[in-house]
């Protein structure tokens, strides 16, 4: 018995019955909890645009988390670069030490920010030593250290996806170019990062998408003003049991984290370099 | 060979059930059995404090088990009671969480013909029985900064000419305001209906001077041990905790806001006369200080002061000091919602 295309919908029934369960069904439920369930009123969105409050944090959030997105794929592309030129088992255990952030908890990594960037931290500590007591350096409780402890948190997600990209890629094609003359500028200006674009993509989208959703880091590590959507969120679920609200906002950072993600799933890698590959 | 249980399909079917069972009753810990009490605190030592001094001598008295579980959450409380599978009994609450938990519908009006409400230094609330208070107030560490060379009060704490160094505050609105209102001026024991409009005019000056705002309780004493904060709002009995780990940190027992700690029974509770019960031994003034020479809390009732240790009274926050503030849930569950956004607003701006 041969297997058609349409015998392939049964492999990922499993998957979609999970997914309509443990997903779907929440996100609907936030849906209608966000419009006071059977009330069906808009009152809670209407609170959201009534005041400068959530609109400020909107937007800081969209800020902080575009900005270690581009921190993180400029970061990130060099060690997938890296990676994609080294032998499969050096390569495996390089990836091992990309993963490791993993496996600390993200309080854990905070806290650990907070030694190293703080006013006797390591880095000022060095710095003082470096250039005497001139050069320290605020690191802590504000923008910076939010967005450095949110790339450090990201890194890993983009190195996977543009490694995965460059690793596709036909070798033959650099060996063709580097035959005809192509210096390892403009071959990797006009072969690799074009054809690794997707992966690019893929790797600021999801930690577009993740950024958005954090809360933890910028609480620890920001100043007054880097509050993010999710402590919001937070707050109203925990502290004023407002789930209305909580809901509402929750709708919101989706619509604006679905709206980036359709975004950039819609540019195409010639239309970033101005040119068709 | 006689005595092996023999297979057969009534034991395999028996033997499944209870395998397929196993996860709930992993879950579900009321499932133990139906005369059982799932009490929820804060764990750690509160935890051992409190089984030790109220839920053991219930548990004898009256033969219910108690079962101590980790994390009273008003969340979780509130999901519980909306999908009609109540799994706690008795729960510790702090503060404004009481009124916050009540309006929502999810805790049982407390029967106070079984709990005595007599001889209260904090008046206890309809859905909640304080036990103790904890307190609130400067920190700092004694080897940067020796005697007379920080704040022991709020108008201090806001002086930063006399007392230089970076501040440490709460991001919530809750005990700013009241120290805010202090440091201008307001008598502590006159703090509330509170003043917003002077409280945030006071809060405007030492804005400056605040290095961090505090979201997460363990900051306020790693900031002050890491050098990042001279003079920190935090609570007590963290700052014990901290010393015993060897941290050079020290607590003005001074000008504190207390705060009290209550017990409360969940809306739907299948046991509701034993969790009554239960409660009631919160309220016993020998428990009470047996708990609080423990933790150095302040007990509730007024008989419980006079048995606690010299050591525990010298490490405690004097509720009828004229300087000690506490705060008042009820001012709070009617304004917090509307004084936090205004507050996060200002910290924005």
């Amino acid at each position: 018995m041969r297997l058609g295309a349409r015998d392939g919908a049964v492999f990922v029934i499993p998957a979609t019955i999970f997914m309509a369960a443990a997903f779907v069904a929440p996100l609907l439920m936030v849906i209608v909890t966000s419009v006071g369930g059977t009330d069906l009123t808009l009152a809670h969105y209407k609170e959201l645009v009534s005041r400068p409050l959530y609109i400020t944090v909107l937007w800081n959030t969209l800020q902080i988390s575009a900005l270690s997105t581009i921190a993180t794929i400029l970061l990130a592309y060099p060690i997938a670069y890296h990676l994609a030129r080294q032998p499969p088992r050096r390569r495996a255990f390089l990836l091992i030490l990309v993963l490791l952030p993993f496996w600390t908890s993200i309080l854990v990594k905070s806290f650990a920010f907070t030694v190293l960037l703080g006013r006797d931290g390591t880095l000022n500590t060095a710095l003082i030593w470096l250039f005497g007591p001139g050069a320290r350096l605020p690191m802590l409780f504000n923008r910076p250290a939010v967005l450095i402890g949110m790339t450090h948190y990201l890194i890993p997600f983009a190195v996977f996806s543009i490694l995965a990209s460059l690793l596709a890629q036909n070798p033959e094609l650099r060996r063709a170019a580097e035959i005809m003359g192509a210096g390892r500028l403009r071959i990797f200006l006009t072969i690799t990062l074009p054809l690794s674009l997707p992966g690019v993509l893929a790797g600021a989208l999801l930690s577009m998408i993740l950024s958005m959703g954090m809360f933890v880091t910028p609480a620890l590590l920001g100043g007054r003003t880097d509050l993010m959507i999710s402590n919001l969120i937070d707050f109203h679920v925990r502290e004023t049991l407002d789930w209305n609200a909580a809901a509402a906002l929750a709708v919101c950072l989706m619509v604006v984290t679905g709206l980036f993600a359709a975004l950039l799933s819609r540019v195409r890698p010639g239309q970033l370099l101005g040119h068709e590959p | 060979m006689t005595n092996s249980p023999r297979i057969t399909r009534r034991n395999v079917l028996k033997q499944s059930a209870s395998l397929l069972a196993a996860p709930a009753l992993l879950t579900a810990t009321r499932a133990v059995a139906a005369d059982s009490l799932v009490y929820v605190s804060y764990g750690g030592a509160t935890e051992d404090a409190e089984v030790a001094s109220f839920i053991k001598p219930f548990q004898t008295d009256s033969g219910v088990n108690v079962v101590a579980a980790n994390g009273p959450d008003v969340a979780k409380l509130k999901a519980q009671v909306m999908t009609g599978n109540v799994e706690w009994d008795v729960i510790d609450l702090i503060g404004s969480q009481v009124t916050a938990a009540d309006r929502v519908g999810v805790l049982e009006k407390l029967d106070y013909s079984v709990i005595d409400p007599s001889d209260m230094a904090v008046k206890p609330e309809p859905a909640g029985y304080p036990f103790y208070v904890y307190g609130g107030g400067i920190a700092y560490d004694p080897a940067r900064h020796p005697d007379g060379m920080h704040p022991t009060d709020w108008v201090q704490f806001w002086d930063v000419k006399t007392f230089p160094g970076r501040r440490g505050l709460r991001s919530r609105p809750d005990e700013n305001l009241e120290m805010a209102l202090m440091a201008d001026g307001v008598p502590a024991k006159h703090l509330y209906p509170l003043d917003v409009d002077r409280a945030f005019r006071s809060l405007d000056r030492i804005k400056p001077y605040v290095a961090k705002w505090i979201a997460e309780t363990p900051q306020t004493i790693s900031l002050v041990q890491s050098n990042e904060i001279d003079f920190v709002f935090t609570y007590s009995g963290r700052v014990q905790a901290a010393r015993k780990q060897g941290v050079s940190i020290a607590y003005v027992y001074d000008a504190n806001i207390v705060t009290p700690a209550y017990t409360c029974v969940a809306k739907g509770t299948r046991n509701k006369a034993a969790a009554m019960k239960l409660t009631s031994y919160f309220a016993h003034p020998e428990r009470q200080a047996v708990f609080c020479n423990t933790l150095g809390y302040s007990p509730t009732k007024r008989a419980a002061l006079k048995l606690l240790t010299p050591d525990t009274l010298a490490q405690q926050p004097k509720l009828d000091d004229p300087k000690t503030a506490v705060t008042d849930i009820n001012w709070w569950a009617d304004n917090f919602i509307e004084v936090n956004k205004r507050f996060k607003e200002w910290l924005l701006t």
